[in-house]
């Protein structure tokens, strides 16, 4: 393989990783917004997204198509019932309690996914069963095309849904300040609630576009959390836009990494960039310092 | 303020004596570890809890601590005192580098900071084989001997009171830093960054000495745990634990040092305890479940053995539910508990003696 079919091949897995860092970032970010914490049952969501698609599609034959929505629904209903059950009922909310408790529902989650779906790995099948795409030596696999569209569209959708609806602008409303949006008639309890919704099932399509080809298991969950947050972090946490770029970024700057200097460092050379920005510009390459300062977390 | 309270102390020793008489070995062993992870926790309460800085990765300098001691000392024939120095030493040295950037700032830099630095820890005694053992990790430290004798020997019964007693100190020595100066500008710091600044408190540098301490005591506590067990494994550097320390000491009630103690046995001994009361075998259960579930003993073997996963589940479950039900930690939390019950208490009776007289 000549050196420029491997940049090739190394930018089409770099940004298909990348897109599901994206949306596990931007889950991230949209309950970072909305109550100032870290939910660190992220990744989790994202192992349950993947699960569920592989029970609906491999044991049930449900057409993916079909499987796809009940997927995001279904996690969208999870997301809602953990705001609900485990969030909602705290008498005095403060970041800490709630960050604590998003790490016993992470754990508990582990305990449900492994319970349910067992210890071994999980395979789901390729989405688009058709040879693979050769270009220059490197092979391009369709479903790394169609993960490439999904995130598109989707990051596409949330832009629409942030700027164009009024609950869009009502969770940015909120995301600005809570009590000048509680004072303005905005129910800030429903859209704690949305944002539990819509961040988990971000997580289920990040969760669904990863497992086709690759396989998934039970203790999958802190990987992508981890990742996601790394993503949220450079990107500057809260900031949609940030995330992408830095979704992009961490997606090839670990492919390439791996490919180029050592495969199995990867994981301490990728999280070194995470220690760099934090350094050099804790707010993020697109965060602002005086936006960073009014955050709780 | 506050003044000593020896009270506690009394329990703990009276509590540990008699442990120490008539407690089992396998019981010992396992308050052993807890006691390691008591002094991890105590750091971490000053820490998380009086300054109010999440540290995501002290697992990591847990592990600092007890790699750096067993290679030393069994590679390189380093002295034990030699290996608990370096092994504090390199700890205290990390925990500055990485605090000095991010404890200048307000939030929760430090947070996510540590949890990227300990996955990279994580990663790095994983993947460095042939200088930490990788996977199958490093076995064969030298047990820790004093005044000539070996604590692990007949057990472990003297490496239990002699960690134990370590915890004691700790816990003498974090009270004596929360009833002083330091103390107080921790609290501060906690409460409002600009006001302590404002009021002359040099926060950064508070932050970043009690961060270092911290690491220190995570890395004293893995010095004890290598030579305690001979062994130790990447696992010790896993993120799941540095969870569960910051978990520890929430559920103890944040600022709360005998609390975080309390929870941290607790925690430390819960997950052998869900184990344990799930060894149940097929053949235990009454005949009406064979009968009523039509199922064979294979299938009920399987079913049980199911039932044996539910411990991290529960773990998790056990978290949220003492997050939501007892936010202010199971030691005022109990004692709220109480304080209610009683009141309820005579509020009935207090009812009753009302509706007799009418």
């Amino acid at each position: 393989m000549s050196l420029l079919s491997q940049i090739i091949q190394f930018t089409f897995s770099g940004l298909a990783n990348g897109g599901t860092y994206i949306l596990v970032a931007l889950g991230l970010n949209i309950i970072y917004n909305a109550t100032g914490i870290i939910n660190f049952a992220q990744g989790e969501f994202a192992v349950f997204g993947s699960f569920i698609m592989i029970t609906l599609c491999m044991a049930w034959g449900i057409p993916a198509p079909v499987a796809f929505p009940i997927t995001v629904l279904a996690l969208a209903g999870i997301g809602a019932l953990f705001h609900r059950t485990a969030i909602a009922p705290l008498k005095k909310p403060s970041v800490i309690t709630m960050v604590i408790i998003t790490i016993g529902g992470s754990i508990f989650m582990r305990g449900v996914a492994m319970l349910i779906w067992g210890k071994y790995p999980q395979r789901l099948d390729p989405f688009i069963d058709a040879p693979p795409i050769r270009f220059m030596d490197a092979i391009i696999k369709w479903d790394t095309l169609l993960v490439l569209v999904i995130v598109a569209l989707v990051v596409a959708a949330l832009y629409w849904f942030f700027e164009k609806t009024v609950t869009g602008k009502a969770m940015r409303a909120c995301a600005e300040n809570r009590e000048a949006a509680l004072l303005m008639g905005i129910n800030v309890d429903r859209i704690v609630l949305l944002s539990f919704a819509l961040s988990a099932a971000l997580g289920a399509v990040a969760g669904v576009v990863y497992t086709p080809g690759a396989s998934m298991e039970y203790g999958r969950g802190p990987y992508f959390g981890l990742r996601g947050f790394e993503v949220a972090i450079i990107g500057g946490l809260g900031n949609s836009v940030g995330a992408v770029l830095a979704g992009i970024l961490i997606g090839l700057f670990e492919t390439f990494s791996a490919g180029f200097l050592s495969p199995t460092y990867k994981e301490a050379i990728t999280l070194a960039l995470l220690l760099l920005v934090l350094f050099v510009k804790p707010s993020g390459i697109l965060g602002k310092a005086e936006v960073a300062r009014l955050k709780d977390f | 303020m506050d003044r000593f309270d020896w009270k506690p102390f009394a329990v703990l020793s009276v509590l540990l004596g008699y442990l120490f008489v008539f407690g089992k070995l396998y019981t010992l062993m396992l308050l052993t570890r807890a006691g390691m992870y008591c002094i991890v926790t105590i750091g971490m309460c000053l820490l998380v809890g009086y300054a109010g800085q999440v540290s995501i990765g002290h697992a990591a300098f847990y592990a600092i601590g007890g790699y750096t001691s067993a290679i030393l000392t069994i590679r390189y024939g380093v002295p034990l005192w030699g290996g608990l120095v370096c092994a504090v030493a390199l700890s205290c040295a990390v925990a500055f580098l990485i605090g000095i950037p991010t404890l200048r700032l307000r939030g929760h830099y430090l947070a996510m900071a540590t949890l990227g630095f300990g996955v990279i820890v994580y990663s790095l005694i994983h993947s460095s084989i042939e200088f930490t053992g990788g996977s199958s990790g490093i076995s064969g430290a030298p047990p820790l001997t004093l005044f000539g004798t070996n604590l692990a020997e007949d057990g472990g019964i003297f490496y239990f009171l002699f960690v134990w007693i370590n915890v004691a100190v700790f816990m003498l020595l974090a009270g004596n830093i929360i009833r002083s100066r330091p103390g107080r500008a921790l609290m501060s710091i906690h409460g409002n960054e600009e006001a302590a600044n404002a009021a002359g408190v040099n926060t950064s540098a508070f932050k970043l000495k009690v961060f270092v301490l911290s690491a220190g005591m995570a890395a004293y506590a893995g010095f004890l745990y290598v030579h305690y067990d001979g062994f130790i494994g990447a696992n010790s550097a896993e993120l799941m634990l540095s969870v569960i320390f910051v978990a520890m000491v929430a559920v103890g009630g944040m600022a709360n040092l005998w609390g975080t103690l309390c929870a941290t046995v607790l925690l430390s001994l819960l997950p052998e305890f869900l184990r344990r009361t799930q060894k149940v075998k097929a053949a235990d259960l009454p005949d009406f479940i064979h009968n009523s579930l039509g199922l064979s003993d294979t299938q009920i073997f399987k079913l049980i053995q199911k039932f044996q996963e539910l411990d991290v589940l529960i773990y998790g479950l056990i978290i949220i539910v003492f997050m939501i039900f007892m936010p202010q930690g199971i030691f005022t939390g109990t004692a709220d508990m109480f304080r209610t019950l009683a009141r309820r208490v005579r509020a009935v009776r207090g009812k009753r003696r009302v509706s007799d007289a009418s």
